[in-house]
């Protein structure tokens, strides 16, 4: 009689031995590319488009400022808020902040003229509340802006 | 005769390799972020000294100024007359580069100025795309006077000296004049 030869079973499937491998080539793509985040954002800010953005200017210290409306609007409210480093301040509370964060640089970073001030804001947020902003900071001296904004694609050169 | 040592290879097991490497993984792609850091620059008007004799009469030809106005209703006003944004920068490279030209605009790159007044309630999108248009406008001068196209401008490096050297050439050549009023400021014009 004859007999039906069943196929083998197929066993192990995908060899995995190289897996640590590839695992460790992509950990180390990660940590080449990417960096740290320096502060968790507690805003939404959908940043606004334009066509002439440059790379920010990594010659400069850079002190973040984020503007839009709080994430959890159950606790902090729906209107736009600046949030400095964890925590949410007045646009007065500005100038303690900067003066905090200034202290924190090496002693021959710390004039106005190597920091730039970076404004990660909602592109729905009222100017009235930049305008207060970059009032403040013109009159402590930190005048360099930095508008965070994505490239804008569509729009012809 | 000794008998054989058996040879024992002791090695580290490496079954859970590819766990640690996961984890790892999933550490750094949680607590880290691409660094997309791209922008505009800008650099805000010098404080005005409190001690200054404030009426100083500046002698600014009407012609010379390239007033921008951008209100609540994100309307954009340019040389006192409606524009649309798309058209800003087009204007304005119009009103630089005039030297003397059209008698209602500037006579010279070096005097002509831009000045740009936001209004509280105008949208950040707004006047980013304002502010884009009138760097934008340099950008495109900037980048003829040198002879090379406006992409090759904007990836001019800031560590490079010979790059900004020629930055440097060009905005002497055409002055960087654009000056943002405060809101309350701006009745004195």
């Amino acid at each position: 009689m004859g007999k039906f030869r069943t196929k083998k079973k197929g066993g192990e499937g995908i060899p995995t031995s190289a897996l640590p491998d590839i695992i460790f080539i992509l950990l180390f793509f990660f940590m080449v590319v990417t960096k740290m985040k320096k502060q968790e954002k507690m805003v939404d800010t959908h940043i606004p488009e334009a066509t002439q953005v440059v790379k920010k200017n990594e010659a400069l210290q850079t002190i973040e400022l984020y503007i839009g409306v709080p994430k959890d609007k159950g606790a902090f409210g729906d209107q736009p808020v600046i949030q400095a480093n964890d925590r949410f301040i007045t646009p007065n509370g500005i100038r303690q902040f900067m003066a905090e964060e200034r202290g924190k640089l090496p002693i021959d970073k710390q004039s106005p003229s190597n920091i730039q001030v970076a404004i990660i804001a909602d592109d729905e947020v009222d100017m009235g509340k930049i305008n207060d902003i970059e009032k403040i900071l013109k009159d402590i001296g930190f005048r360099k802006i930095f508008y965070k904004a994505a490239k804008n694609h569509q729009a012809s050169l | 005769m000794k008998p054989r040592k058996k040879r024992v290879q002791e090695e580290v097991n490496s079954s859970s390799m590819a766990d640690i490497a996961f984890l790892l993984l999933i550490f750094f792609l949680v607590s880290t972020e691409m660094p997309n850091e791209k922008g505009l620059n800008f650099t805000l008007p010098k404080k005005q000294d409190k001690n200054e004799v404030e009426v100083v009469e500046t002698k600014i030809n009407k012609r010379n100024v390239f007033g921008v106005i951008v209100n609540s209703n994100n309307d954009v006003l340019a040389k006192e007359e409606p524009v649309k944004i798309e058209d800003l920068r087009a204007k304005a490279i119009a009103f630089i580069t005039n030297e003397g030209k059209d008698e209602n605009l500037s006579d010279d790159p070096s005097k002509a100025i831009i000045t740009l007044r936001i209004d509280r309630g105008t949208k950040y999108q707004t006047y980013i795309e304002v502010q884009d248009a009138l760097l934008g406008a340099y950008n495109k001068i900037w980048a003829d006077y040198l002879g090379m196209s406006e992409q090759r401008f904007l990836a001019l490096d800031d560590k490079n000296h010979e790059h900004v050297a020629m930055k440097s050439r060009a905005r002497k050549a055409f002055p960087f004049l654009l000056s943002k009023m405060e809101p309350n400021d701006f009745g004195n014009y």
